[in-house]
């Protein structure tokens, strides 16, 4: 396994152990206290650890192949991404028409479902990729 | 077009190198000598160009189309 597997899948563990949290906790103390624990994400910080160096110091951590992987991944994530929030917003917008709103305090809360999202996509692409090229 | 390689040929009649070994010299990672060694990556230009270098070969003598080559 390169580093850049393990780096994505210690990224996948977060955000599934943050959103299992956050689903779970939800409809007993609501979606604004829940939301605390999207915080969680902020562990994918110390995925950067996969990628620095140990041992021999002529060891390749990443190499061409995985900088391709890693593009067509964050392209993939971008398109699903950016699909996925536009028929939310319309989808909202054709649902409660004009005159909807939305709370204020959901936004944290979008932001965060938005970036674990885009996190997951990215990480679930590499990991495939890994598999078949 | 699929690419075929020599490689694994190659290592074995290079005192069996081992692909950590020739990861090593070309600068990447086992993971990617596996890969291109299997046929599911093909090499960059410059990578396949140093891969060829440190057999002492020609680089169409390690990589090649498969078949003739012709579309």
């Amino acid at each position: 396994m390169t580093a850049t597997q393990k780096q994505h899948t210690f990224n996948l563990i977060v955000i599934a152990i943050t959103f299992a949290l956050f689903f779970a906790a939800a409809p007993f103390i609501g979606v604004t206290h829940a939301g605390g624990f999207l915080g969680l994400m902020g562990f994918l910080g110390f995925g950067i650890f996969f990628l620095w160096k140990r041992g021999q110091s002529t060891q390749v951590i990443a190499d061409e192949r995985d900088r391709a992987i890693q593009q067509r991944a964050f392209h993939v994530a971008f398109a699903i991404f950016w699909a996925i929030f536009v028929l939310a917003c319309v989808g909202a917008w054709l649902i409660y028409g004009d005159n909807g709103a939305i709370p204020i305090r959901f936004l944290p809360v979008i932001m965060y479902c938005s970036w674990g999202l885009w996190q997951a996509t990215q990480s679930i692409a590499v990991l495939i990729q890994y598999r078949t090229a | 077009m699929e690419l075929t390689n020599q490689l694994r040929r190659l290592r074995f009649d290079n005192n069996e190198m081992t692909q950590e070994s020739l990861a090593q010299k070309v600068g990447v990672t086992r993971q990617t000598i596996i890969a291109i060694e299997s046929g599911k990556y093909a090499p960059s230009l410059p990578l396949a160009l140093r891969l060829a270098q440190v057999f002492d070969r020609p680089v169409e003598e390690v990589f090649a189309f498969a078949g003739n080559g012709k579309r």
